[in-house]
């Protein structure tokens, strides 16, 4: 047993002096049959070196179960034996040092084999209960990397007391209450429960509870801690819908040797008993007159019922378990440097990145080692919208476009082609489900045609919302009606209950039509969220409700289960399946897609900074523009706040002022050339430099922007594509970096990294200084050389943080770097620090490299890589046909 | 197959170090000065890699074959 360990708890000295016989690391103890699965919470205290994680569980004799809440806050060390808990009657109770019997600490393991260590208290009365005497275990995980430092708690203030409790007494770097807590008169019970609440702290070796589309990973941090808030009501707007038990859980700094920031809190949320699961943002409001700070629910109703007359915002939908004059809980991360958001974001990255496959490779080449594999460059992906008459040309051309693009006519790049008009009006379970499957006569040859030039082809369906009244209520054994927030049937849509077998069998059906009239090698789901959890207030009564309420789990279990039963069936119709869809959302990382598209960044399905945090204790250089605007804590850490999701890189020249086509009379109000190639090659090189990949290479061919601003000439020379609108050759520009970026897939580059390695915590930069030159991030232009009717195309990122609009934010005005940077490890042990500068003019950078933050103590040494490319090489060669498969095939 | 054929890529030894440096991406490329490691400026939309190489690791290598994983050789 790892007795080093045990000693290294801070401040509990009756456990150095309790700590039993020595026993051998590993030696199975069985827990004391008489155990129960009550759970406990203890606090304890690890230094550096130790790491534990506290697992599970508890016990008690007697008739009252119970749960522990907490050891009390404070002072550790004299009051590390003082145990409080409320027995399930409502009793509180405490132990104190003297009316604990016993402690014993026993080497085990837990559930999951690992070695542990079991904490026993006997012995214990409580005060005022029955006389029990209890046993309290504590099994404390000893798993392999994980690193936890401390384990705390802390609840049950007062009731109508008030609050004086300082950052200190609490020791948590939560700013907690300085004045009583929603306690407009007398405190309710919820307004009590709410101010109790957990936190402890982990790092990213566990599963990091960051994602609102993520409830897996929550859900197993989730065990075993938190604390639970029962209450009967759904708040001012749904009340008495239905009951709720919340566990609220936080992720806090864990960096003990950080003494700033340890142990603030970066993340609140929640998953209740049934295990629906909810986010809380922290939001400041303010109507004037009065300000107030608050725990939104992101995806959920307000939870706690406000007194009638006290809300300042009596509109206001956020009702919330907490609301107060000042900040309450949540969203006090203080961080003075990134690498403090190494912990979430690795856990983010490596769960975007290799679950859910971005490398974008279908499963079939992921096992192939081949030189297309080992040069790292993956895939160009191309799409567009025309119409089904021409569009075999189309197709043939864009992928074109995209294999000059490469620059490699020598490998025979796995193309995908995403169709989306495969059959006139029904790739959507929003159009009727009377008719069956009919493509278009010309759709089945075409696939045929490009999957024998080597296409892989997937068709567009989408299933994850179906329009009402169009006949599909009948096929939906629930009904398909789902409430909103008042009550009411949402008037528009409805959706399938993934589930269920009998919500999965239409969708699935429609998919089987689909590939079996066709022939598409693969499907693309549109925007089938493996995790968005649904706003769903169904009425508890199985006669009025169409689904179980809430959003959380139940959908987004649904989902995944639905996703991998699409997967299944087109793989087995097929043999070679690929089922893609988009957006990066955690809750889809289930392995049941071959690919997706991480440019496609929704803000749904991803950890937010919480505004007030930035604006409390925000990160060194947190621009105020970038607070507001709450970015995702991937674009906080790795894009210096800038929104960089959207769709596509859009190879057209219609933003820009020089195409009179559609300025100044059109929609667009016209960027200069500048301007247009610095947003692009600012969003090209963010998506690249960590590791990630567009969502298309395209220029998008619908309605009146289809225009690319690059085609190809006779020879497969790629050139402009009209020289009057695009007189600056903008688009060859962006062009020319995509091909540096794609050169710099090869591993001898950057490939090593970006395609195989993973994601270390950024360099220590300090962009104040003078060599690391700022600029106005260049997609703001956005925001006013773009409008709205033309936002879809051009615009660059945006990502909406509010739920509960459909405004999306647009990327401010605030300054990033010409030069960013990114750290990654390689495979074989190599650290690779990545510099890209997007801009047109040479840049320079300092950061610092402290190589033990990636475990490197001894020496190392350096090699400066760089990669020149050839861009007039790049051209396709098509003199020569064996060198264009496609070229030959036309 | 051979790799892109339209790129050229180049390595430049820097040197060994120990403990923390300073990286900055200006200067003459590979000048070390203490703990300053100079770069030379990252040149107009490009990118370069600086490699750290612990000291017993092979480096630049790379196996495709980690059974297991799959999305690396062998699953």
């Amino acid at each position: 047993m790892p007795l080093a360990q045990l000693n290294g708890l801070h401040g509990t000295p009756a456990l150095e002096g309790r700590v039993g016989p020595h026993v051998p690391y590993g030696t199975p103890v069985n827990l004391p049959a008489e155990l129960g699965n009550d759970l406990i919470r203890l606090t304890f205290e690890a230094d550096a070196s130790t790491w534990c994680k506290l697992a599970t569980l508890a016990h008690l004799e007697g008739d009252d179960p119970f749960t522990f809440e907490n050891l009390p806050m404070g002072d550790l060390d004299a009051r590390l034996w003082e145990l409080r808990g409320t027995l399930e009657s409502g009793t509180a109770w405490s132990l104190a040092p003297h009316q604990v019997g016993g402690f014993d600490v026993r080497s085990t393991t837990d559930t999951a084999g690992n070695p542990a260590l079991l904490l026993l208290w006997t012995g214990c009365i409580v005060p005022g209960s029955s006389g029990d005497v209890l046993t309290v275990a504590v099994l404390v995980s000893l798993a392999a990397g994980d690193q936890v430092s401390r384990w705390t708690g802390f609840v049950d203030r007062v009731a109508g007391s008030t609050e004086t409790a300082s950052v200190d007494e609490f020791d948590l770097g939560i700013v907690c209450w300085k004045s009583p807590i929603a306690t407009q008169g007398a405190e309710t019970n919820i307004e009590a429960s709410a101010r109790a609440f957990y936190t402890h702290c982990v790092n990213h070796s566990d599963a990091t509870p960051l994602f609102s589309g993520g409830n897996n990973p929550l859900r197993r941090w989730a065990l075993g801690v938190g604390y639970t808030l029962s209450h009967p009501s759904g708040g001012d707007q749904a009340p008495n819908i239905y009951s709720q038990q919340l566990q609220f859980n936080s992720l806090g700094c864990a960096d003990s040797a950080d003494t700033a920031s340890f142990r603030r809190i970066l993340y609140m949320g929640t998953e209740d008993s049934r295990g629906y699961y909810k986010e809380f943002v922290h939001r400041g409001r303010n109507d004037g007159t009065n300000a107030a700070m608050e725990w939104r629910a992101t995806f959920f109703p307000s939870f706690a019922k406000l007194p009638s007359g006290s809300d300042a915002f009596p509109h206001s939908e956020f009702g919330n378990v907490c609301r107060t004059a000042y900040p309450v809980a949540i969203g006090a991360l203080l961080s003075p440097h990134d690498a403090l958001w190494l912990h979430a974001c690795q856990f983010y990255r490596e769960t975007v990145v290799e679950r859910l496959g971005l490398g974008g490779l279908p499963r079939e080449l992921r096992t192939d080692n081949s030189p297309l594999h080992r040069e790292g460059i993956m895939h160009g992906e191309i799409s567009f919208l025309g119409d089904v008459v021409g569009m075999f040309s189309r197709w043939v051309e864009l992928t074109q476009i995209v294999e000059a693009i490469l620059a490699n006519p020598h490998v025979s790049h796995p193309l995908f082609q995403m169709w989306t008009v495969w059959v006139q009006g029904q790739q959507s379970i929003e159009e009727s489900p009377a008719d069956p499957v009919t493509p278009d006569p010309l759709v089945p040859p075409a696939i045929a045609a490009g999957e024998a030039l080597g296409f892989m082809t997937f068709l567009y369906t989408q299933t994850r919302r179906i329009q009402r009244d169009v006949g599909w209520e009948a096929h939906l054994v629930d009904k398909g009606e789902v409430h909103r927030r008042d009550g009411t049937v949402h008037p528009t849509y409805l959706y399938a209950d993934y589930a269920t077998p009998e919500g999965r069998a239409m969708p699935l059906e429609l998919v089987r039509q689909v590939q079996a009239s066709t022939g598409c090698q693969g499907i693309y789901s549109d925007g089938l969220l493996g995790g968005h959890s649904a706003v769903v207030y169904d009425p508890t009564d199985p006669a009025e409700r169409g689904h179980p309420s809430h959003g959380g789990r139940y959908w987004t279990d649904g989902r995944t289960t639905f996703a991998r039963a699409v997967r299944a069936m087109i793989e087995a119709a097929s043999g070679s399946a690929c089922l893609v869809s988009e957006t990066a959302e955690e809750g889809s990382a289930m392995q049941a897609f071959d690919l997706t598209q991480e440019g496609l960044v929704p803000p749904g399905g991803h950890l937010l900074l919480a505004a007030e945090a930035l604006y409390t204790y925000s990160m060194t250089g947190v621009p105020a523009a970038a607070r507001d605007v709450s970015p995702p804590l991937w674009q906080a850490v790795y894009h210096r706040w800038h929104c960089t999701g959207r769709f596509v890189t859009t190879l057209t020249d219609v933003g820009l002022a020089t195409n009179a086509t559609f300025y100044p009379d059109g929609l667009f109000a016209g960027m200069t050339a500048d301007e247009w190639i610095d947003w692009q090659t600012y969003w090209w090189l963010l998506t690249w430099i960590t590791g990630n990949k567009p969502l298309f290479l395209s220029h998008w061919g619908a309605g009146p922007i289809d225009r690319p601003s690059v085609t190809l000439d006779d020879l497969g020379n790629l050139e402009t594509a009209d020289p009057a609108a695009d007189p600056a050759d903008t688009g060859l520009t962006v062009v020319e970096f995509i091909r540096h970026l794609m050169a710099g897939w090869k591993l001898e580059h950057a490939g090593r990294f970006l395609v195989y390695g993973h994601l270390e915590a950024p360099l220590e930069v300090d962009y104040t200084d003078p060599l690391n030159d700022v600029v106005v991030n260049p997609t703001a232009v956005c925001q006013t050389k773009t409008t709205e009717a033309d936002g879809q195309w051009t615009r660059p990122a945006y990502y909406n943080t509010d739920s509960a609009t459909t405004d999306a934010v647009l990327s401010p005005d605030f300054d990033v770097p010409k030069v960013h940077h990114a750290v990654w490890r390689g495979q074989n042990g190599e650290v690779g620090i990545i510099l890209g500068n997007w801009t047109g003019a040479a840049a320079t950078f300092k950061g610092e490299l402290d190589p033990e933050a990636y475990g490197i103590t001894g020496e190392y040494s350096l090699r400066l890589v760089v990669t020149d490319v050839d861009t007039d090489a790049g051209q396709l060669d098509f003199s020569d046909p064996l060198q264009s498969g496609l070229l030959a095939a036309v | 197959m051979s790799p892109n054929p339209n790129s050229r890529t180049r390595e430049t030894a820097i040197g060994q170090f120990s403990g923390a440096i300073t990286l900055q991406a200006d200067g003459t490329p590979g000048t070390v000065t203490g703990t300053l490691v100079q770069l030379g400026e990252v040149p107009a939309r490009s990118t370069m890699v600086l490699v750290l190489v612990p000291t017993g690791v092979a480096g630049g290598s790379l196996d495709f074959s980690i059974p297991g994983n799959p999305y690396l050789g062998v699953p």
